[in-house]
């Protein structure tokens, strides 16, 4: 039970885990290997010399062939090329949640945890409202105002996470503010600002990076959804959603073109799956932080990645 | 469960709990009217007209300005919202504008297929997610272990709109043992065309089911007196039903009724696959329509439902573990 | 075991009280699926084709269209006399019509009385100024009415069709059942609402004392079905007979239900699609440009990649099958170089930027297109918009929306399409060319003589399309998938919303 402030080096220990943990298992290899490779392939796409993903012809609904090998979709569309393309779309939906929804809900739940108990309570409600209000009424209501592009969608992602990232820093907020260390910041004077940013915000960390590496995959899978309905990133930007939507439609006439989107959805929402588990092990928020917590933040601490990882938004 | 549902029940009566829900259930209310109050206002921000929506392409400024008028959207805002509020005061939530009826009533047809919609799919994430996260937490760490954690997340990696169609092809028109889409008729009918929303709601759900059943098992496996009892000799079967299980199923319980109030929000997609006319189709037909009394019903309704489960969950969550206090 | 036992205990009450709907038909009933839903079923406010799909078999109007053409003829009047100034139109009626639900006999006060309900501005139906014209009607005899208007209008019979102000309801159950009405509605035509639940299906049923004969199929079922795949399989294992007017089929599910025996009825409904765009805005106010996209427009692709291949090309602003059509319009042929060549002499050497707003149902095809202009070097830039906020900005007239691909039905006269697109005072929710032909379309209007008045609009149409006021893509056609045994689909054209269900039978 070592009760610690600020010290550097944990990070370093927790990549040491890390990197013992997905050694110790090829899956979690695979795992991160196509994660590297996700990440290649968007930086590199325009050089892959693909067939033009937006170029239509009448060879609609092709079947893989050697000039299409991923077939064509009701357009004439090369499938290949777009699912390609697309993993660009999908990495800056899922990191763009992470960043805005990241931020403004840990601002939010330290805010919470941090107040007085008024603006706390007001700030909790709030949380408990935005989690309640069906996740569909606020996507509809940004992207009719902003456009179905990726930064909308974003923004509506970010309305489902930005409450749980909440709960999940107020939860350590609370845990820490209270721990001996952080009275005796305050009893030295300390101001509150270096108190929430010397000792609060790297306790919160772990937590935070657990639930952002679950948040990429709910974010990916939600546009997808978003998509079906009509209301995510729409054509002719190809995204693994918008291609396996409009594809489903001809499900059984056309298998292919569900099925290639639909794989790189897989594996993708996979690995991130199994790499948050597998940075959750090794930091194990509930545990190696060593810090005492009430029952109910420990159970936060650990239902909320879970419920994350379930994709709760909106409403599949 | 220790004495049984009687002395739970007895428990509850004298502990001071009964007070605590109560407290619980006035608190309720203010949030629910904040989630109207924020729907009233987003849905007047967002663009889009429900008399244009109604009219469609054969709209011309005089008709949309009449239609408007007909559906009272003409008076001041702060008029129509005090009149809103004032139904509500009565219980009464108003016309939809989109389908001429009572918002009360489209509710009430709406509620019945999502509530076991929400069920089904719990229970069968349950029968898919408990058994998996058990055999993970047992084999912890061995091929096993990853195998089975994979397979529970297939459900949550998939699109649901892909396999949902996947499950209907298969099981009604090339094995033909369910209805294609419906509520069906009668108890039987009804839990025929139950059975597949239910298993495309519950896949994803299963998904974390297992996991948390498998962190909680290897949480209480790790126990002393667990260890005890094992160390004690105790037939291993005994020891796991009777202790470790037991104690496991506490959170598990506690995650799936937390997200059973998801579920109420509506499932759009299963709905739409399966043509079950609940509440998230009848959210999304209300959106598109900008009926601003049945979204408002709506938000209502499911605000009301979520947390009131909430509150529940974490009343059974004290009665199960008496270790917390609330 | 004792989780079995929870699951049954959770379960059953919930199961004993939910409602159930559906389950196998029977076989004198018709099933009759569709993806959207109607919004209600008074006659005069329903707009949607599902609204008038029960529309049109509850009520009866003055007229209706001959089957399988867009020719009048009489549906409650059994002829009609119009004065030779064309102000003064009367009516003779039908002696045997019957109201549904013993309302007793349909006489000429019930007709006037449904008009009287339509122009109420108590009522606020949305059509009320449809007949802004009409001056006085009049009822002569029991079976006699006569319409007198303020100016000629060379169109009104058209408005007396089973359609927004024409369906003839009756005034006092509208009024004895208020809102109920739009759910529980009372005609005379040849099915009667049995059941409705609203946004979920509608149960008509023979109404036997209708005065065209009873109807062979018995009852009637339409309901909605959101997901396209389960239409289709449902249609594959016999719970549904037919699949109403979707066009987002694709044309391999239509291929397959073919090979797999099912039948398509395909038909015009006289509805095109077109390209409108505000002319009076950059750079769409440059008469090279507007050649150029029309030279871009290959409208066989657009057929093929968004229609299922169910359409035909279309040149003229008048939509084929309405009076006063002519394909002797001058036409721009596709031709991806000459639009490339006139977007040079226009000064776009580099091509140019053009937003368009695109209306949700038609993003398909605005996704063919605006792929043909790229490539000819317009780079499109697509906003998606639901029909609330399409419709809502198109008539706040601000130029927001200045360049998209629309359709719509209108009765078959030309006035009522033209003057919605040209007619600053008379536009509506296709109104964004910002041009007014106001005059000349009132002019046609109010013409008297057929033969003048159909020249009137050729030349009105010739001087659209050397202006390119508009581009005319295809006209579609409606698609209906079907058991082999159904009878009594159109095979041409259907001039209105809906279909004439009495005329369906088993074979």
């Amino acid at each position: 039970m070592a009760l610690r402030g600020y010290s550097g080096g944990w990070e370093a220990s927790a990549v040491r885990r890390l990197r013992r943990a997905i050694r110790g298992s090829w899956i979690l290899w695979l795992a991160s290997g196509f994660v590297v490779l996700l990440v290649g392939v968007a930086a590199l796409v325009p050089y892959l010399h693909l067939a033009d993903p937006f170029a239509q012809s009448l060879e609609r609904l092709a079947p893989p062939a050697p000039e299409h090998p991923f077939g064509t979709d009701r357009l004439g569309r090369d499938v290949l090329s777009r699912t390609v393309w697309a993993t660009r779309y999908a990495l800056a939906v899922g990191i763009g949640t992470v960043a805005v929804g990241g931020t403004v809900g840990t601002v939010w739940g330290m805010a919470a945890g941090f107040s007085g108990p008024f603006a706390q309570e007001v700030l909790s409600r709030l949380v408990d409202v935005f989690l309640a209000f069906p996740p569909l009424i606020l996507a509809m209501v940004v992207v009719t105002l902003l456009g179905n592009g990726v930064f909308p969608v974003v923004v509506a992602l970010s309305f489902g996470i930005a409450p749980r990232f909440a709960r999940v820093a107020r939860a350590v907020v609370l845990a820490v503010r209270v721990q001996s260390y952080v009275e005796a910041a305050r009893a030295i004077g300390a101001s509150s600002t270096r108190i929430l940013l010397r000792h609060i915000l790297p306790n919160t960390l772990d937590s935070l990076i657990v639930l952002g590496t679950l948040t990429v995959p709910t974010a990916i899978l939600t546009e997808a959804l978003l998509s079906f309905l009509g209301i995510g990133i729409v054509e002719p930007t190809p995204t693994w959603g918008n291609i396996a939507s409009m594809g489903q439609m001809v499900l059984r006439e056309a298998p292919w073109v569900v099925l290639f989107p639909s794989l790189a959805l897989l594996c993708t929402v996979l690995s991130f799956n199994l790499l948050g588990d597998a940075v959750r092990d090794a930091l194990d928020p509930t545990t190696s932080r060593g810090v005492w917590m009430r029952r109910t933040e420990r159970a936060e601490l650990e239902v909320e990645p879970a419920r994350l990882a379930s994709r709760r938004i909106p409403a599949g | 469960m220790g004495p049984g549902p009687l002395a739970a029940l007895l428990r509850i009566a004298g502990s001071g709990v009964a007070r605590r829900l109560l407290h619980r259930l006035v608190q309720i209310l203010p949030t629910a009217f904040g989630a109207v109050v924020i729907a009233f206002v987003l849905l007047r921000v967002v663009p889009g007209d429900p008399a244009a929506a109604m009219l469609g392409v054969s709209a011309t400024p005089e008709s949309v300005q009449a239609l408007r008028a007909q559906l009272g959207l003409d008076r001041p805002l702060w008029r129509q919202f005090l009149e809103y509020v004032g139904g509500l005061a009565r219980l009464d939530l108003g016309t939809s504008l989109a389908f001429r009826a009572p918002v009360a009533q489209l509710l009430a047809q709406a509620l019945g297929p999502t509530l076991l919609l929400a069920l089904g799919g719990t229970v069968v994430s349950v029968l898919i997610g408990v058994p998996t996260g058990v055999v993970a937490a047992l084999n912890r760490g061995k091929p096993l272990d990853q195998l089975v954690s994979i397979l529970a997340l297939v459900g949550v990696s998939l699109p649901v709109f892909v396999w949902g169609v996947v499950l209907l092809v298969a099981f009604t028109l090339h094995w033909r043992i369910f209805p294609a889409s419906g509520l069906g008729e009668g108890v039987g009918g009804t839990l025929r065309a139950l059975v597949l929303p239910s298993v495309a709601t519950g896949m994803f759900l299963a998904g974390l089911v297992s996991r948390i059943t498998r962190s909680s098992v290897l949480g209480v496996l790790g126990q002393d007196y667990v260890r005890t009892a094992w160390s004690k000799g105790l037939e291993p079967l005994h020891v796991f039903r009777r202790h470790v299980l037991r104690n496991a199923l506490i959170p598990v319980v506690t995650v799936v009724g937390l997200n059973m109030g998801t579920l109420l929000g509506g499932v759009v997609v299963v709905e739409g696959i399966f043509a079950r006319p609940g509440l998230g189709r009848l959210l999304l037909d209300a959106i598109y329509a900008r009926d601003y009394p049945l979204i408002q019903g709506i938000v209502l309704v499911s605000v009301l439902l979520t947390i009131l489960l909430n509150q529940l969950v974490d009343l059974l969550y004290t009665l199960l573990d008496p270790r917390v206090t609330a | 075991m004792r989780m079995r036992v929870l699951v049954i205990t959770l379960l059953l009450p919930l199961v004993l009280g939910a409602v159930g709907f559906g389950g196998p038909a029977e076989p004198d009933t018709l099933v009759i699926v569709f993806p959207s839903h109607q919004t209600t079923l008074d006659g005069h406010f329903a707009v949607t084709t599902q609204d008038m799909l029960v529309v049109r078999n509850v009520y009866n109007a003055l007229l209706k269209y001959k089957p399988d053409t867009t020719e009048l003829t009489g549906d409650l009047a059994e002829r009609w006399e119009v004065s030779p100034d064309g102000l003064v139109y009367t009516f003779r009626l039908r002696r045997n019509v019957t109201w549904q639900k013993g309302y007793g006999r349909l006489t000429a006060q019930d007709v006037k009385a449904s008009f009287d309900r339509l122009r109420d501005p108590e009522t606020r139906s949305p059509f009320a100024g449809l007949l802004s014209m009409v001056r006085e009607i009049q009822v002569l005899d029991p079976y006699t009415i006569r319409f007198t208007l303020s100016e000629p209008y060379a169109p009104f019979l058209h408005l007396l069709t089973n359609y927004r102000v024409g369906p003839v309801v009756n005034a006092r159950a509208a009024r004895e059942r208020g809102t109920a009405f739009a759910w529980d509605p009372v005609g005379t035509g040849p099915y009667e609402v049995e059941r409705a639940i609203p946004r979920t299906e509608v149960v008509l049923r023979a109404f036997d004392q209708h005065f065209g004969g009873r109807p062979r199929i018995r009852r009637i079922i339409t309901r909605t079905v959101p997901d396209l795949n389960a239409m289709v399989v449902g249609l594959e294992n016999g719970q549904y007979h037919m699949l109403y007017s979707i066009q987002a089929l694709d044309e391999s599910v239509i291929r397959r239900l073919r090979e797999r025996g099912f039948a398509v009825a395909y038909y015009s409904r006289n509805l095109p699609r077109v390209l409108l765009m505000n002319v009076t805005k950059k750079p769409l106010d440059d008469v090279r440009v507007r050649r150029a996209i029309a030279h871009a427009i290959n409208r066989q692709q657009i057929i093929a990649l968004s229609m299922a291949g169910y359409g035909r090309p279309w040149y003229s602003p008048v939509p084929e099958g309405y009076f006063a059509a002519t394909p002797q319009v001058p036409r721009y042929e596709y031709s991806p170089e000459k639009a490339r060549q006139l977007l040079v002499e226009a000064g776009y050497r580099d091509g140019l930027e053009l937003p368009m707003q695109v209306f949700d149902v038609m993003k398909v095809t605005s996704d063919v297109i605006a792929e043909q202009l790229r490539r000819v070097g317009i780079r499109v830039q697509q906003e998606v918009l639901d029909q609330p906020t399409f419709i809502q900005r198109v008539l706040r007239r601000d130029g927001s929306i200045s360049f998209a691909v629309h359709c719509c039905v209108r009765q078959p006269d030309p006035d009522f399409y033209l003057s919605d697109i040209f007619s600053r005072s008379k536009g509506g929710a296709i109104y964004i060319s910002g041009l007014d032909l106001e005059p000349e379309l009132a002019a046609a209007r109010r013409e008297t003589n057929v033969e003048k008045r159909r020249q009137m609009y050729v030349a009105l149409q010739r001087k659209i399309m050397e202006n390119v006021w508009m581009i005319p893509l295809v006209m579609e056609f409606d698609r209906n998938v079907h058991v082999p045994n159904l009878r009594g689909l159109p095979r041409r054209v259907e001039a209105l919303w809906g279909l004439d269900l009495s005329r369906l039978s088993f074979e």
